[in-house]
Parts: structure tokens; C-alpha cells; sequence
């Protein structure tokens, strides 16, 4: 045994079976003896001893009760997505509505690339028409009305609507674990 | 099955002076059992004298689990009381997949992890850089909390949350890992890791202790 191993056992909780190798390598090694002596005061105060039973506030089962009595349990509360069991953690974030919305958003995105290109020059369109012609002349004068320029707010769509998922990703979130919450 | 993996072993001897046989520690457990799980029925059904029992019998561990968690007496009380409150709402969609003490103190934990987080933002928010060193939870004030124990006590409070959670579910509440995993929905590897690394940053604290007394 070295001094990795152990470390390691005691990390382990100082299971059976190497309690002889240990004693070797503590009578050996100054450092480890001195881990093992904190490691076996640590465990005998987490054993309990010397430490009394924690008891709650006077009168802490009355005011509870009190809350009880005040709580109408028959209020409806919103229940959007189901109470999730004791999964593993990518169980439960692969179940997490926030991921099943951004898997969609990601899939359409894949799937219709191409709506995203729409979806640019349709801001674009909009932004024409209610900001570029009301503008009239100025808008022209300035140039806005060139290709790079829309090219332009094309660039500008694509980040914009990423920070719009984001927020939204995070809103859907929020709601929703803040309902399923027990 | 309990996994003992963990617990530390009979490193020395605990006198026990009065140890009930088997059959009767069984059978009084049964009982136990039995009775509340009539008053989780009850309960359900809307009985507030029953889910009252519930709490007389879970009230002060619910909170000793709070304190331990949050480091605050008031905080502490706060938790487990909005903790119980919502056990009292949640009960009807309490399913009995897990035992009751598991379900209650999962929601106990919540409301703490919660609490600590938003104590945190509010330290955060009041702590000028000077006193960043005392932004770690201050130590409970606990029953024999005196000298080795007080100092174990600190060392735990500057725990990150979920391995504190961990250690106090496992070695305080002698719950097993497969309920500390239960209870604060971690995967049971995950719970070992914990557990092993509030080990080693407990020892590790411990030791630097030991020395900083040594040269005092």
C-alpha cells in the first residue's frame, strides 16, 4: 500500500479487509499516521458520539400546524408537466420541458435551414416597409436600401433570435419548475 | 439492500448498555410503520390531526436537517417549517414509491438548497471584499457542539451544498446511499463521490486545524 492507496481508503470510508496493510504503512509513513488519526477522530464524531439529538424550537409543531390549517390545500395549482421520479440526471435533463423545446427549435432549424435565411429577409421586408419608405428619400440618400445593407440585417436577425431562444428557453424553464415544485 | 460502503467501521468499541433483542426492535419498527403509514391515509384525506402526528414525529429531524444545512437557527426553522407546509399540500400526490421520511426529506433539502442559494446572493450582495473569508455558513449552535465537535461543525458548513447535504443525510440521518440518492435525486455513483470527496476535504481541513493548534 502507498500513500495514493491509502488516502483512497479512507476516502472510501475504511472498508474490511485492509486494516493489517494500512497499519504497516502508517507505522512507515509520518504524513498518512496523521491522516488516519483525523480521519478516525472525524469518523467517531460523525458516529454520533458526544453529540446530542437536535430538537426543534418551542412550540414549532404548533406554529407548523398553524401554517397547516391557514394552507388551502384544495387551491388549484397550475400543473403543467407531471411530478418526475428519481431518474438520473441526464434522465431528468433529457426529460426537462427546456430541453424538449430546444431539441424542437434545434431540429426545425436543422431541418428548415432555410427559414432561418426566410425569416432574415422577412425582418428585413418589415423593417423596409415600416422604417426604409416612411423615410423615403433619406433612407435612399443614406443607402440602406443596398444589398450589403439588408445583408446587413441578416447578420443582425441571426443573433437576435438566438438571444430571443435563450430567453424564452429560460422563461419556459422557470415556469415550469417553479410548477412542478413540490 | 443498505450499503454500509461508506460508514466508517468499528473503530473502537461503543458501550451499549440496553439493546432490545432482534425480534423486538422488528416488530416495535412494524408498529411503527404501520401507525404511520395510517396516518399518511389519513392525512390524505384531508385528517389534520393525523398529519399532525407526522409532524411531531418528523419535526425535529426536519429541522436538524435544516440547521445543519443552512448553519442558522432561524433560517433553519423557516425551511423546515415552509418544508412541512408544502409536504402538507404535496401529500395527496405522495405515490408511497419511496418512504415518507425519504419524500419529506427531499422537500426539506429543497427548501434548504433554496434558502442557502438566496441567503448566499444576499451575503454576496452585503459582503464587502474584506470579509469574504466569512462568507462560508456560520456554525450551528448545536448540542454538544463544544471544542473537536464545534471544529468538525465549521468544517462541514464550508462544504460545498450537495456534499453537505450528502454527509449530513448519510451520517447524520443514518440514511443509506440509495436514499441520500432518493432523496436529493442524484445518481447513486454521484452520491459516493460526494461523499467520498466531504471525506477528504473534511480530513484535509481537520489536519490544517490540527497543525495551526499544533504551533499555537
Amino acid at each position: 500500500m502507498n500513500c495514493a492507496d491509502l488516502k483512497r481508503w479512507l476516502n472510501e470510508g475504511m472498508p474490511r479487509g485492509s486494516e493489517r496493510d494500512v497499519g504497516e504503512h502508517a507505522e512507515r509513513c509520518p504524513g498518512c499516521a496523521a491522516s488516519l488519526h483525523a480521519q478516525l477522530e472525524i469518523d467517531a464524531l460523525l458516529r454520533g458520539e458526544g453529540r446530542g439529538r437536535v430538537e426543534a424550537p418551542p412550540r414549532f409543531v404548533d406554529r407548523v400546524m398553524a401554517e397547516v390549517l391557514a394552507a388551502d390545500r384544495s387551491a388549484p395549482r397550475i400543473e403543467l408537466w407531471p411530478a418526475l421520479p428519481a431518474l438520473p440526471w441526464w434522465a431528468q435533463a433529457a426529460a426537462d420541458p427546456a430541453t424538449v423545446l430546444a431539441c424542437v427549435l434545434v431540429a426545425l432549424l436543422a431541418w428548415r435551414i432555410d427559414w432561418l435565411g426566410d425569416l432574415a429577409r422577412l425582418a428585413g421586408n418589415l423593417g423596409s416597409r415600416y422604417v426604409t419608405q416612411p423615410l423615403g428619400q433619406t433612407w435612399s440618400t443614406m443607402g440602406l436600401d443596398r444589398p450589403a445593407v439588408t445583408l446587413g440585417f441578416e447578420l443582425i436577425a441571426i443573433p437576435a433570435l438566438a438571444w430571443g431562444s435563450l430567453v424564452l428557453y429560460r422563461w419556459t424553464e422557470r415556469i415550469l419548475r417553479r410548477s412542478t415544485r413540490a | 439492500m443498505r450499503s454500509n460502503l461508506l460508514k466508517p467501521g468499528p473503530i473502537q468499541g461503543r458501550s451499549n448498555p440496553v439493546v432490545p433483542s432482534i425480534s423486538e426492535s422488528a416488530k416495535q419498527a412494524a408498529d411503527e410503520a404501520s401507525e404511520e403509514s395510517g396516518w399518511i391515509e389519513r392525512a390524505c384525506a384531508g385528517d389534520t390531526a393525523a398529519f399532525r402526528r407526522l409532524v411531531e414525529r418528523y419535526g425535529d429531524r426536519a429541522y436538524g436537517l435544516a440547521l445543519r444545512m443552512l448553519g442558522s437557527p432561524e433560517e433553519a426553522e423557516e425551511a423546515a417549517q415552509d418544508a412541512l407546509v408544502r409536504a402538507w399540500r404535496a401529500l395527496p400526490r405522495f405515490r408511497g414509491d419511496s418512504r415518507f421520511a425519504t419524500w419529506l426529506y427531499r422537500i426539506v433539502v429543497r427548501r434548504a438548497l433554496d434558502r442557502s442559494a438566496a441567503l448566499k446572493a444576499r451575503r454576496a450582495r452585503e459582503t464587502t471584499l474584506e470579509e469574504t473569508e466569512l462568507e462560508a455558513p456560520p456554525s450551528p449552535d448545536l448540542p454538544g457542539s463544544e471544542g473537536v465537535s464545534r471544529r468538525l461543525d465549521q468544517l462541514l458548513g464550508s462544504l460545498p451544498e450537495m456534499q453537505r447535504a450528502a454527509v449530513v443525510l448519510y451520517y447524520y440521518e443514518d440514511r443509506s446511499v440509495e436514499e441520500v440518492a432518493r432523496t436529493l435525486g442524484l445518481p447513486l455513483g454521484t452520491v459516493k463521490t460526494h461523499l467520498h470527496r466531504a471525506r477528504a476535504l473534511l480530513r484535509a481541513g481537520w489536519e490544517l486545524e490540527e497543525r495551526r493548534s499544533g504551533i499555537e
